[in-house]
């Protein structure tokens, strides 16, 4: 409840925001700091028993920065909440990005948990991501597709498969602040032999993003 | 010598004065660089003058038999000037209609006011001259002038025009509230500029000028000066014309320079609609595209279920991304804009330059023009 009073007095400053204030500002640097949270369902096949199906909301904080004369930047992500019964840090995850606003390919090391709920798996994440943005009028897609390694598999494990996560979204970035709300769509997939498991979510989050 | 040839020396004299006061007037209306009216002491003794000396001796001597016969003799003789024009048929007015406690002569009203009236329209400011008046002739003068419609146009005769701002006048003066117009017709081409106007009044002061900044409205030719007046109430119109030589060569005017249009570059991108909606149809599927085959491998995607939520939200970010095209206004071309603004400023540099050159030659412009000043009809 207090995470939704906090957005909405969020979204309120933007709409009340004085109109003196510059329009469309630009920054040196491209940075993004969103507060997001996830409703998430999580199907797991384990050798010892039926699938299980979990319903869960998991917070989230996500943070980017990119320097656009260079092309490179840095982006990081944690979720916690109760998953599976356990309560904490469900991910950590960060990465190094080389492209543009528009195109850029990523590569990174991410930890999470599994099932059974104590366990940890760590991988390493590459791919793409893809922003298109609507002009002026402060909407912008993104399609972001990454292919996960578990670091089994470096060690010779080869039952280890690979996994990977595919992720949608749509915001809207006040013209006046550089406020911007998101929602979107996000699965993954990881296989652990013998476990195996796929995770969907609704995404929603808040946060500033700096444009140059 | 007689009394009586003494006496037609002095009226000589007095003729010859009232006539040179016509001049006087034109002069102190004229600009100050114009050439006065040369009068040389020919004048003085034409036979005009005599004659009109002996009509207006008569017409004291209250012959006016005699003063009507040599009125017309003066009238009849050539280069008579219109001063003299006027005074003539003043006196004719005069010796038509006398008083009738100094005289038994019958009056002649139609007569004098035919001759009255010609003197009106001659000079409708004139007054009568003191040796003629007597109550009923003024009368029957003012009364004449009220009735008559005529404009009197007094130009200098030689005047030095130079640029827009230094003008030459003429003063017109009519018997009745009118409007007056000055033009300028070339005598080759036919052209026509009007140069002034005025609205309402008996009197104006009507200028020329050398040039209005655009063109030269004298050059070296022959004009016809035109002052047009048109009575405001019974829409009588009387023109006045007068013979104009210009001598002046008109500068050459460098053009304007074109806006360079084509140089300017559009300062906003385009609308974003295509992409909009190309882009939200295409991430909507991929989003119920995701939803149903980027799940795991069997037995575990037969034993769970599609998220249903992914169509919702690809159809959120299908309006969304549609929306956003269909809302965009095209983003600002920051580099154009500045590109755009000093191609701006230098054309605003050229013109400007351009209009100073050109405003110093049109400054530096100047028109001799020596106008006839007997007005024709």
């Amino acid at each position: 409840m207090s995470r939704s009073y906090l957005l909405l007095a969020a979204m309120a400053l933007g709409a009340a925001a004085p109109t003196e204030l510059k329009a469309q500002r630009s920054w040196p640097i491209e940075a993004q700091v969103m507060a997001t949270t996830s409703s998430v369902r999580r199907n797991t096949l384990t050798s010892s028993g039926p699938v299980t199906a979990q319903r869960s909301a998991v917070r989230g904080l996500e943070a980017m920065v990119h320097g656009p004369s260079s092309g490179i930047g840095l982006y990081g992500r944690m979720m916690t909440g109760e998953l599976g019964g356990v309560e904490g840090t469900q991910l950590t995850e960060g990465r190094l990005m080389i492209g543009d606003h528009a195109f850029r390919l990523e590569v990174g090391y991410a930890q999470r948990r599994l099932l059974p709920a104590d366990s940890m798996t760590q991988y390493v994440r590459g791919g793409f991501t893809t922003t298109t943005t609507m002009g002026i009028s402060g909407v912008s897609v993104r399609f972001r597709a990454l292919y996960s390694v578990p670091f089994a598999r470096f060690s010779g494990d080869a039952k280890q498969h690979e996994g990977w996560e595919g992720e949608t979204n749509v915001s809207y970035t006040w013209s006046r602040i550089p406020v911007f709300a998101q929602v979107g769509y996000r699965i993954e997939r990881l296989r652990d032999v013998p476990r195996d498991e796929d995770m969907s979510a609704l995404v929603i989050g808040l946060g500033m993003w700096l444009r140059p | 010598m007689s009394a009586r040839y003494m006496l037609n020396v002095l009226l000589v004299l007095h003729t010859t004065s009232l006539a040179l006061m016509y001049p006087a007037d034109l002069m102190a209306q004229a600009r100050t660089d114009s050439v006065p009216v040369n009068t040389t002491a020919s004048a003085v003794v034409s036979p005009v003058g005599v004659l009109i000396a002996q009509a207006r001796g008569a017409l004291g001597d209250l012959n006016y038999a005699d003063a009507i016969e040599l009125g017309h003799e003066a009238l009849i003789q050539k280069r008579v000037r219109v001063p003299q024009q006027v005074i003539i048929n003043q006196l004719l007015g005069a010796a038509f209609f006398p008083d009738p406690s100094e005289s038994k002569t019958a009056a002649q009203p139609d007569s004098a006011i035919f001759y009255l009236r010609r003197a009106v329209r001659l000079q409708p400011d004139a007054t009568l001259p003191e040796d003629m008046r007597w109550r009923g002739l003024d009368s029957l003068f003012q009364s004449v002038r009220r009735a008559t419609f005529a404009a009197v146009a007094r130009p200098a005769p030689d005047n030095a025009l130079t640029g827009i701002d230094g003008r030459a006048f003429i003063d017109v003066v009519v018997t009745r509230p009118a409007k007056m117009q000055l033009q300028a017709v070339h005598r080759r081409s036919g052209s026509v500029v009007v140069h002034d106007s005025s609205a309402g009044s008996t009197r104006a002061r009507l200028a020329l000028r050398a040039h209005d900044g655009e063109r030269a409205l004298f050059a070296t030719g022959d004009y016809e000066l035109q002052v047009i007046v048109r009575d405001n109430s019974t829409q009588d119109m009387d023109t006045l014309k007068f013979d104009a030589e210009a001598s002046g060569i008109p500068p050459v005017l460098d053009p304007v320079p074109m806006f360079p249009a084509s140089a300017i570059r559009p300062e906003r991108a385009n609308r974003t609609i295509a992409r909009g909606i190309v882009g939200g149809m295409m991430l909507g599927g991929i989003t119920v595209a995701l939803s149903r085959y980027a799940r795991a491998e069997e037995p575990l995607r037969s034993a769970s279920a599609v998220d249903g939520r992914a169509v919702g939200i690809a159809g959120v970010i299908a309006v969304g991304a549609i929306v956003g095209g269909v809302l965009d206004k095209g983003r600002p071309l920051k580099d154009n804009v500045t590109h755009n603004a000093a191609v701006r400023a230098e054309h605003a540099r050229n013109v400007a330059a351009t209009e100073t050159g050109n405003r110093r030659k049109v400054s530096e412009y100047k028109v001799e023009l020596r106008i006839e000043t007997e007005a024709f009809r």
